[in-house]
């Protein structure tokens, strides 16, 4: 057999047929050809292999799959190239071994392995080799398939069957085949629900597993289904676990085909948690349903237009409402009126979309028309969707409305106490105060908001604070303390006030505290300074009174001493007087007695002033004829040559010539007789003593001056008393009464008296009186 | 102050001058006449000033003086007669008006003076002069 022209196949050594004919040749080459395009032709590589391992041939697959040409192959050692170098060995040993006659693992028979490409790649193959047992030698011949794709699929079949493995290895749901009423497959969550082991399972009807209460209902259903009747996909049962207790399980089923016999296909989800969790919420909504009806405050939900949901019973009883139906009607009619509904719809709505839940107190009415105090509360069921409506809480707060309306009335009968009383109150803790009440506010002028938290020692007058700290020291250490004592307040405008504090320890607020009550005593105060500064003036009186005393006994012992001398010089000398003297010494009696009937005037006039029982007789008095008059009388008083001038002045403003003016003649001449007198007394060193006389507006103005010793400025104020005298007066007698009467007999004419002295320079004083001519007389 | 032309006449009768002081000339004029009656030489002051200045001209066997004076009083006259050497033992006669024992003073006079309240008899003021007047003399 020669395929030497095809360059394919090289026979070494071939030996001559035994039919040489050319039809036998032609008949060869005819077949060799077949042959030859049969084995290209061939998927497979066909490979030759000879007794020395050189390769003999290389068909068409062989060049596809190995990517050699049949030219570079062809002689090579064939182990060189395409056995991988780790079979090498192998291959050798094992082709040896066969040369030898010994067996062969490898010869007709389908192997796998791996075979190396021109590239360097490997390539999975499978080939099964067969030995051709030539005279000369044994060659080997080999078909190799290119097993890669199978490879890949079985591969790919692996690992898909290793995920469905794993899926129904730890699947949290029981997958499970029925077919015949026996479970012909299941996964091993299956062997967990049922407490079984796979085995147990397929030798065992399925219904042993089903809760005995369950079974009927299942086995009624896997009949519908394998039947195909419409039945719902879902449903659940319990299963009865090996351990004794009871498995819920929810179950969807298929109806598929199992090994071609219809089987279901189904689901098993364990829904123990689930049910148990069901139950546990219906139990606990109807412990809340239970807790809602029987709470004691009333609970309503309102839909989001506010009408009723659900209202529990409390809420019905609340309202009087009866066993009427209450869904879908509004709370209005519960209202004192529309408007009140709306009002609080109204600021609910407005806490609610707020976010914040909505409190109030008012007064609204049963179904009886009664009306009642009530708490209300609503906040919304769910704040994050409002259209869920609200729930509302209602109470019946009459009771504690009651109270609080006694508490109120006895806090603001209190109130009226503490602010009323004319007291002031204060509460002092810790040295500050926490309380005062109007009283206090009004004594001191601050307002409490002031004074609270303000240290209570800035209002007490710095001598006083030594007794008060001591006092309140003893108070709280809980000594003995003297409840009631004085001190001084400053008040807010800077005056100080007396106040007499009565003190007591309380309790405010669960600590130690002075409660005090203060009153005004400055009036007492002022009292008590009244009295002593009467007593004070008292004295003063009586040493005036005593200064009078002395010096009405000197003013009357001088005349008497006149009288009495007079009267015994007429009894014991009268013969040797000639009786010019005796008529002088008579008259000298006479002198003496009037200056002691004037001087008990003066002291009559002024028990009538004193008594305002002074006589006031106004009538027309010729101005200047009175004037002259007094004039003409004070001259009789200069006694001596130092004796002052006496001088009458008329103003332009007044006209002297007949002028006659409202006047009480009588105490006009008192007052200007004396201050005339005066002018002169207490002029010794002579000088000018003037009356002047002048008209300011409806005025008269008097004036006497003189430019004798004047008077200190301290005397001129209580110059005008009874019985007081200048200081400076030395031994000039006198009795303190005649500017006391001037004062009031001017008074008594609804004029005043002024006067100004500056000390030895002399003395003015001024009367101004009511200017009222008398009809018929000159007009100035 | 008024110098007495009759002031020599007294001298006869054994008696010596007398000043009268008084501020009050009823009293004055009435001390004048009794004293010309009873033999003694009269001179006058009208106040305390008064009187001091006769004193240093004059020295009197006896002073017969008031005590509320205007510018100086009996006091000052007092004072200013012992404190001159030679009117030191002259004695003084005080004739007040004033409340008896009202000024402390009064109740403290040395064995050459005496006090007189107003109103007086002329009596005791003749025998108040005398006594004075013996134990000066």
């Amino acid at each position: 057999m020669s395929f030497a022209e095809t360059g394919r196949f090289h026979v070494s050594q071939l030996k001559p047929g035994q039919d040489d004919s050319a039809a036998l040749e032609q008949a060869r080459r005819d077949s060799e050809q077949i042959f030859e395009r049969l084995l290209d032709s061939s998927n497979d590589a066909v490979v030759a292999m000879d007794a020395a391992g050189l390769t003999m041939g290389w068909n068409r697959s062989a060049e596809a799959m190995f990517g050699w040409k049949a030219s570079e192959v062809l002689g090579r050692r064939l182990s060189d190239f395409l056995i991988p170098p780790e079979h090498r060995d192998a291959h050798e040993v094992g082709r040896r071994r066969v040369l030898s006659g010994g067996e062969s693992k490898v010869l007709n028979r389908r192997i796998e392995m791996e075979a190396m490409r021109a590239d360097g790649t490997r390539v999975p193959i499978e080939l099964s080799i067969w030995p051709v047992h030539l005279e000369t030698q044994m060659v080997f011949g080999a078909f190799v398939r290119d097993i890669t794709a199978r490879k890949q699929t079985q591969a790919a079949l692996q690992r898909s069957e290793q995920r469905l493995r794993h899926v129904l290895d730890h699947v949290d749901v029981g997958i499970l085949v029925v077919q015949g009423g026996k479970i012909v497959f299941s996964n091993p969550r299956t062997e967990a629900l049922t407490g079984r082991t796979a085995t147990e399972i397929r030798d065992t009807p399925f219904t042993e597993f089903i809760h005995v209460d369950d079974r009927e209902m299942v086995m009624s259903n896997y009949a519908k289904r394998i039947r195909g009747e419409q039945l719902d996909r879902r449903y659940s049962f319990r299963i009865a676990h090996r351990a004794g207790h009871t498995v819920w399980v929810d179950l969807s089923a298929v109806v598929i085909d199992w090994d071609g016999a219809p089987a279901t296909l189904s689901f098993v989800a364990d829904i123990t948690d689930r049910k148990m969790l069901e139950d546990q919420l219906t139990r606990s909504l109807s412990e809340r349903e239970t807790i809602l009806q029987n709470s004691i405050v009333g609970i309503a939900f309102l839909d989001p237009a506010g009408r009723m949901r659900w209202a529990n019973r409390a809420l019905v009883d609340m309202f009087g409402a009866g066993d009427e139906d209450h869904v879908g009607l509004s709370l209005e009619r519960f209202y004192a009126d529309r408007e009140e509904y709306l009002r609080i719809g109204a600021a609910s709505k407005d806490a609610i979309l707020g976010g914040r839940p909505f409190e109030t107190e008012l007064s609204m009415r049963r179904a009886g028309g009664q009306a009642f105090w009530a708490y209300l509360s609503g906040r919304a069921v769910n704040p994050g969707d409002l259209n869920q409506g609200t729930v509302w809480v209602i109470m019946d707060i009459s009771a504690r409305k009651a109270l609080e309306e006694e508490l109120q009335l006895s806090n603001r009968r209190h109130q009226l106490v503490v602010n009323n009383v004319g007291e002031g109150m204060t509460v002092v803790q810790d040295g500050r105060f926490v309380f005062v009440n109007p009283a206090f506010e009004r004594l001191t002028g601050y307002r409490g908001e002031e004074l609270i938290g303000s240290p209570f020692d800035r209002l007490v007058h710095p001598e006083d604070l030594t007794i008060i700290l001591s006092n309140r020291q003893q108070r709280l250490a809980g000594d003995s303390y003297s409840q009631k004592f004085d001190f001084r307040v400053l008040c807010k405008d800077g005056r100080e006030v007396w106040m007499q504090v009565s003190a007591a320890l309380v309790d405010w607020d669960g600590k130690p505290a002075t409660l005090s009550f203060l009153s005004d005593i400055s009036h007492r105060k002022q009292a008590e300074a009244d009295i002593l500064s009467s007593l004070e003036r008292q004295k003063e009186l009586n040493l005036l009174k005593s200064r009078f005393v002395s010096m009405t006994s000197h003013e009357f012992r001088t005349p008497l001493a006149a009288i009495l001398s007079s009267a015994e010089l007429l009894r014991h000398y009268s013969d040797r007087m000639p009786a010019s003297e005796r008529q002088e010494l008579l008259e000298s009696i006479e002198k003496a007695v009037g200056r002691m009937t004037a001087m008990l005037d003066d002291v009559l006039l002024l028990g009538k002033v004193e008594a305002e029982k002074l006589e006031f007789a106004p009538h027309a008095v010729e101005l200047s004829a009175l004037c002259g008059a007094v004039i003409a009388e004070a001259e009789s008083l200069r006694k001596s040559e130092k004796a002052p001038r006496l001088v009458l002045r008329w103003e332009p403003s007044l006209v002297a010539a007949p002028l006659s003016l409202l006047l009480d003649e009588k105490l006009l001449r008192r007052v200007l007789g004396n201050l005339l007198a005066n002018a002169i007394k207490y002029s010794p060193n002579g000088g000018a003593v003037t009356l002047a006389a002048a008209r300011a507006q409806d005025k008269l103005v008097l004036k006497v001056e003189d430019q004798g010793m004047g008077m200190p400025k301290e005397d001129l104020a209580r110059l005008f008393e009874s019985f007081y005298r200048a200081s400076n007066v030395g031994n000039i007698s006198g009795t303190g009464l005649g500017l006391a009467i001037v004062k009031h007999a001017v008074t008594v004419h609804q004029g005043d008296i002024t006067v100004e002295s500056e000390l030895g320079r002399g003395t003015t004083f001024t009367v101004r009186l009511p200017f009222m001519p008398i009809e018929g007389t000159h007009q100035p | 102050m008024t110098h007495d032309e009759t002031s020599l006449a007294p001298a006869d009768s054994g008696a010596g001058l007398v000043l009268i002081v008084d501020d009050e000339e009823p009293i004055r004029a009435n001390l004048r006449r009794i004293l010309r009656l009873e033999g003694y030489a009269v001179c006058e002051a009208a106040d305390g000033q008064a009187a001091m200045t006769t004193l240093r001209e004059v020295t009197p066997a006896l002073v017969i003086c008031d005590v509320m004076m205007p510018h100086a009083d009996g006091f000052a006259v007092r004072d200013m007669m012992r404190a001159d050497s030679r009117l030191a033992s002259v004695p003084l006669l005080f004739l007040t008006a004033s409340a008896q024992g009202d000024d402390p003073r009064l109740g403290a006079l040395m064995d050459q003076e005496a006090m007189i309240l107003k109103p007086f008899s002329i009596a005791g003021l003749l025998a108040t002069m005398q006594r004075l007047l013996g134990r000066g003399a």
